[in-house]
Order: structure tokens, then C-alpha cells, then sequence
């Protein structure tokens, strides 16, 4: 546990070394595109973007691997046999590292706000009329602090979901839990996400014809903040089916 | 009864670790279970610890059915080492006792200091007799109505096995606690059980009172386990 | 009290017997305490509920009798001892008989013996009260 904290604090570090370093060469404005909606999920886009989203894998991983080792350890037969619901002892994992990760996301967001206002600075809005350059920068912050909480929850949604689920199994639960992890994820990035995009704008289109033409940043926004709500929802609700399916199965 | 068992089945892939085991324990009694390694014992104590479920069957604690409510008046001392590696004696126990009611700490550090176990060192440096010990420590810190023990002298060396049987018998409240103990060294455990369930291939093939088993068949358990696994 | 224990027979009878048979010896006097059920159980290492059976016939058959929060005590009724002294020189001598009475012994060898037993049980009378 002490190895993975300071783990953090590195991430973190070097975090900071590289906003500072970007302030300093005034190359910001050349690394940062413009982000699109479809930019949002590209992983080409925005380097501290990739960080900040494949950071979050640390999570599940350490739900994941904390349970497991529970079964290798044969913890499980003192937990199980504690006189709680078997689903308790996944709870509790899952707010310990819920709270990690919000925790990590706060430490993102005192940081990014550097970004922030750097990118404003430097970046030239492409709206010069009226309430274009405040909504953007209203996109700007949101951007930075919500963004990716959303990301979290998901995660740890698919995560609570594997360890449900492999608790009906009787033999390899650590591979098959890894196996279904990640095909959950690829379901997740290369599926579902695109079809939800498609389906807000969609949505935007057809049902705000007029804004949509007329107010066309206005109608990313709109998507952005859809999206990271379904997520946050979704995860929550994959989070305590994971805990159901937990406490149906789970035993030694 | 205090623990009653009816037609368990359990199945594992490829196997029937239980098929249809049924008996009944009275309060205060001493139950050994015996058989060789694989005839389902752990199984049985699992399921009665509710940390395993049954395929079929059921089976009561106080009236109840084992699960979640039957837990707390249930102490389950596993085979395996349950104890986490990376906590220090002490600690294990204050946060096993945070969970139930009656637990008393002086107690456990008396029981501790008896049978010489450190409680400041981590438990992954234990030797297995020192986990054994641990384990007795745990079963009786607390006012458990059943207690369950899978092989509870499993290769511990003989001073600390008689330790633990002094403990056992010193502390052991005979008519108000009920132990249910298992092992495959029958001859360790000759003189402990008033009653015994023979197991063999997942189903009991003899029980009774020890004394009259021995009467019956003019010889020891050990000699009446032989007979049986052939 | 340290006895071996014979693990093809009933414990129960062999604890009895044990404490039987150190009352006729002498070694637990009478109305002396015994050791608690507890306190027995861990010497001998058996099982208490053994121990506590063994109490109760014992006092059923009238050897020892308990006191409410005292205890178990031998009998103060030195008849009973000394019945139950008799009965166990009787068995002693039922199991002696038939031991040699398969063996087939000429008068010589059986007149040698008698002797013997007589000097020896002579011997030990001088130290007992029977």
C-alpha cells in the first residue's frame, strides 16, 4: 500500500513538473488542439488527457487486486465467516478506493486549473461574439474538474461487476476476472461510448433543431455534460449490481 | 438440537464433496468428525460456518438456518491460516472483537500469555503452532455457542498440542458450548470426543457415542477408523 | 493424575475404575474432595462431559456424593469402600484364574504359587486396614 502512495505522489509530481515546464516554453498552444466532441475519447488528443484518463486504471486495478488477494490469502474465510453480509467486506473495498479516486481527481483539478488558465491565455477562441468565449470557458473548467469522474465511476462499475460475477465461478476467478475486466472495457471505449455520442447528438439535433444550428458550441457542452452524467449514473448502478451479484454468489 | 444437518449435498466440478449427510448435535456436546483427507469434512464445516453454500440440503444453528444470523454465534477456527500476514497479533484480535458483542480482551491476552504467543509480532512470522494457538485464542475470547474446528492439532508438535488441549478443556464451558471438531489423526484425539460421525466419500458412515462405539466394537476409534476406511 | 488409558474400552468405566481405585488404596481418604471436572479433565486430557458423566455414576452408585458449589467428595461411608475394595479383589482374582487356568499346572507348581500368594497377601495385610 505504501509503494502505491507513493506512486502517487510521483504521478502527481510529474504532473506538476509538466505544467510548469509548458508555461515555461509557451508551447502549450501547440500541443493543445481545439477539442472536439469526438476529441473527448480520441486518445491522440490532449497528452494530459491520456494521463489523466489511464491514471484512473490504477483504480480497479487496486479494488481488483486487494479482493483477490484476499482469496489467495484465505482472508476470505475469516471475513465470510465474520458475522456481516458477505457484500460488506466488498463495500467497504469499493468506498476506500472510490475515495482514493475522488481524492486523485481533486489533487488533477488543483493542478489542471494551471492548464486552465494557461490554455485561456494562449488559446484564441474562435467566437468572438458575446456569450461564445465565457460558455467556452466555462467548458474550459467543467472540462477539467468533472470530466473525469465519470471515467471513474464506470470503471469501478465494471470492476464491481467482475468481482460479482466471478464469485460464481469455482476455478481460475482471477484470469476469467482479468479476461471480462478488460472485454467489459472495450466494450466500454469502443461501443458504447461512440453509440451514446451519437444518440446525444442525435438527440440535440432532431429534438433543439434551432440551438443546435444557431448555438453549435452551446450544443457540445449540452453532449459533454449528458455524457459525464450517464456515466456517473451508469457506474453507480454497475457499482451496486456489482454488489447484488456479490452477495448471490460469493462464498469460499 | 443445537446444530442440525439434513441431507447436505455439496457439488464441486467433477465431484459430490457431500452427498447426503445428515445428523443432528445436542447443546454442550463434543462431536468429532472423522474420515480421511477428502471425504468431505472441511466441507461440512464450511457449510456450517455458512461460508460456503450447500447444492442441496439444509442445515440449522440454534433453529436457524446458517447464513449471515447463525455467524455470530459461531466460531469458525478454518484449517487454512485465516489471519492476515501483514497485521500484528494485537491487531487482528481488536478487529475481530469489534465484531462480537461479549468479546473479551483480557481474556485473550491471558489466553495468549498461557500458550506464549507474542502479541506484537506480525502473524505471517508465526509457525504453524503458534497460528494453531491463535486460533484458540480467537474461539475463546468470545461467548461462541458452537464452536467448529477443522483439524485443529493438524501437525502442530506435541508440547503445543498439549497446550492447546489444556486451553481447550480449561476453557471449554462443557454444557452451554458445543464443539464440533474434525480430523484425519483419530488417534490425537482418542480420549476428546464424547460423540463421533465417521465420514467416507461424502457421506457418515457410522455415528455414536465414542464410549459406546468402544463397547460395541471392543476397540479404540482408531481401530474402528481402520476398519472403516479398509 | 496421570492414567494410561486403554483407548479400546470405554474411558468413562476406566476413569471410574481409576478413582475407585484410589479410594480402596487409600489414596483419596474419605469425605476427601476430588479434583473438579475441569481440573480432572485436564490432567487425564479428557473430555470434560466424560468427567462429568463419570461423577454422576459414581455418585449414583452411591461412591461419592456432591456438595452445591463445593464440589465432589469420596464417601464418608467407609462400608462402601471397603464393598467396593472386595468387589475389585474379586475381579482381581476371577481375571488371575482365568489366566492360569488354561495352563494346565501340575500340583508342585500349583502348591508353589498358593504359597506365594498367601505370604504376599499376608505381607500387604500388615500394612492396610481390610
Amino acid at each position: 500500500m505504501k509503494k502505491l502512495y507513493k506512486f502517487f505522489l510521483v504521478l502527481l509530481a510529474i504532473q506538476a513538473g509538466y505544467i510548469i515546464y509548458l508555461i515555461d516554453t509557451q508551447f502549450f498552444h501547440i500541443i493543445f488542439t481545439e477539442s472536439t466532441i469526438y476529441g473527448r475519447n480520441s486518445l491522440v488528443f490532449g497528452i494530459t488527457r491520456l494521463i489523466r484518463y489511464t491514471s484512473l486504471f490504477i483504480f480497479p486495478f487496486l479494488f481488483l487486486y486487494s479482493w483477490f488477494s484476499e482469496e489467495t490469502a484465505r482472508t476470505n474465510y475469516q471475513l465470510y465467516s465474520l458475522p456481516r453480509r458477505n457484500s460488506v467486506h466488498v463495500k467497504s473495498k469499493m468506498a476506500a478506493v472510490l475515495t482514493l479516486g475522488v481524492i486523485w481527481l481533486i489533487g488533477w483539478m488543483i493542478f489542471a486549473s494551471f492548464e486552465g488558465v494557461i490554455r485561456s491565455t494562449y488559446f484564441p477562441y474562435r467566437y468572438s461574439s458575446g456569450p461564445i468565449p465565457l460558455m467556452q470557458h466555462l467548458y474550459n473548467i467543467y472540462n477539467r474538474y468533472f470530466q473525469n469522474v465519470g471515467n471513474l465511476f464506470v470503471l469501478m462499475g465494471i470492476a464491481s461487476i467482475v468481482t460479482g460475477c466471478v464469485q460464481a465461478l469455482k476455478r481460475y476467478r482471477l484470469v476469467a476476472g482479468t479476461v471480462v475486466f478488460i472485454a467489459l472495457n472495450a466494450v466500454y471505449i469502443f461501443v458504447i461510448t461512440p453509440f451514446l455520442i451519437r444518440t446525444y447528438e442525435a438527440v440535440i439535433i432532431y429534438a433543439i433543431r434551432d440551438f443546435a444550428q444557431s448555438h453549435f458550441l452551446l450544443s457540445i457542452y449540452l453532449i459533454s455534460a449528458m455524457h459525464d452524467a450517464v456515466l456517473l449514473l451508469s457506474g453507480i448502478a454497475c457499482i451496486y449490481l456489482g454488489f447484488y451479484l456479490f452477495e448471490r454468489f460469493s462464498e469460499v | 438440537m443445537l446444530v442440525q444437518v439434513n441431507d447436505i449435498r455439496k457439488k464441486y466440478p467433477g465431484i459430490w464433496a457431500l452427498n447426503g449427510v445428515s445428523f443432528g448435535v445436542e447443546k454442550g456436546k463434543v462431536l468429532g468428525v472423522l474420515g480421511e483427507n477428502g471425504a468431505g469434512k472441511s466441507t461440512l464445516f464450511r457449510i456450517l460456518a455458512s461460508i460456503t453454500r450447500p447444492t442441496n440440503g439444509t442445515a440449522t444453528v440454534m433453529g436457524k438456518p446458517v447464513g449471515y444470523e447463525t455467524r455470530k454465534v459461531t466460531a469458525f477456527l478454518p484449517e487454512v491460516n485465516p489471519f492476515y500476514g501483514w497485521m500484528r497479533v494485537m491487531e487482528q484480535l481488536e478487529f475481530l472483537a469489534e465484531f462480537y458483542p461479549g468479546w473479551d480482551m483480557d481474556k485473550s491476552r491471558e489466553l495468549m500469555s498461557f500458550l506464549s504467543i507474542e502479541d506484537n509480532v506480525k502473524i505471517g512470522t508465526l509457525s504453524k503452532g503458534q497460528q494453531a494457538k491463535l486460533k484458540i485464542v480467537f474461539a475463546f475470547s468470545w461467548p461462541a455457542e458452537l464452536v467448529l474446528m477443522d483439524e485443529p492439532l493438524g501437525g502442530i508438535d506435541p508440547p503445543a498440542r498439549n497446550r492447546i488441549i489444556n486451553t481447550l478443556f480449561g476453557e471449554f464451558r462443557f454444557g452451554e458450548q458445543t464443539i464440533i471438531m474434525s480430523t484425519h489423526m483419530v488417534s490425537e484425539v482418542e480420549e476428546l470426543l464424547e460423540d463421533v460421525i465417521y465420514m467416507k466419500k461424502g457421506k457418515i458412515v457410522l455415528s455414536g457415542s465414542a464410549d459406546k462405539l468402544r463397547e460395541e466394537k471392543g476397540t479404540s476409534l482408531v481401530g474402528i477408523f481402520e476398519e472403516i476406511a479398509g | 493424575m496421570k492414567v494410561k488409558l486403554d483407548p479400546t474400552r470405554p474411558i468413562y468405566i476406566q476413569i471410574m475404575e481409576e478413582i475407585k481405585k484410589r479410594a480402596v488404596r487409600g489414596q483419596y481418604k474419605s469425605g476427601e474432595k476430588l479434583p473438579s471436572v475441569r481440573e480432572l479433565a485436564r490432567e487425564t486430557e479428557v473430555n470434560p462431559n466424560t468427567i462429568a458423566r463419570v461423577y454422576m455414576e459414581l455418585e449414583r452408585d452411591g461412591f461419592i456424593f456432591t456438595r452445591r458449589g463445593q464440589g465432589s467428595f469420596v464417601t464418608e461411608d467407609t462400608t462402601r469402600v471397603a464393598e467396593e475394595r472386595i468387589r475389585l479383589a474379586d475381579d482381581a482374582a476371577e481375571r488371575f484364574l482365568r489366566e492360569i487356568g488354561g495352563l494346565n499346572l501340575n500340583a508342585d507348581v500349583r502348591k508353589k504359587i498358593i504359597d506365594r500368594i498367601g505370604i504376599e497377601l499376608s505381607d500387604n495385610a500388615e500394612n492396610e486396614n481390610i
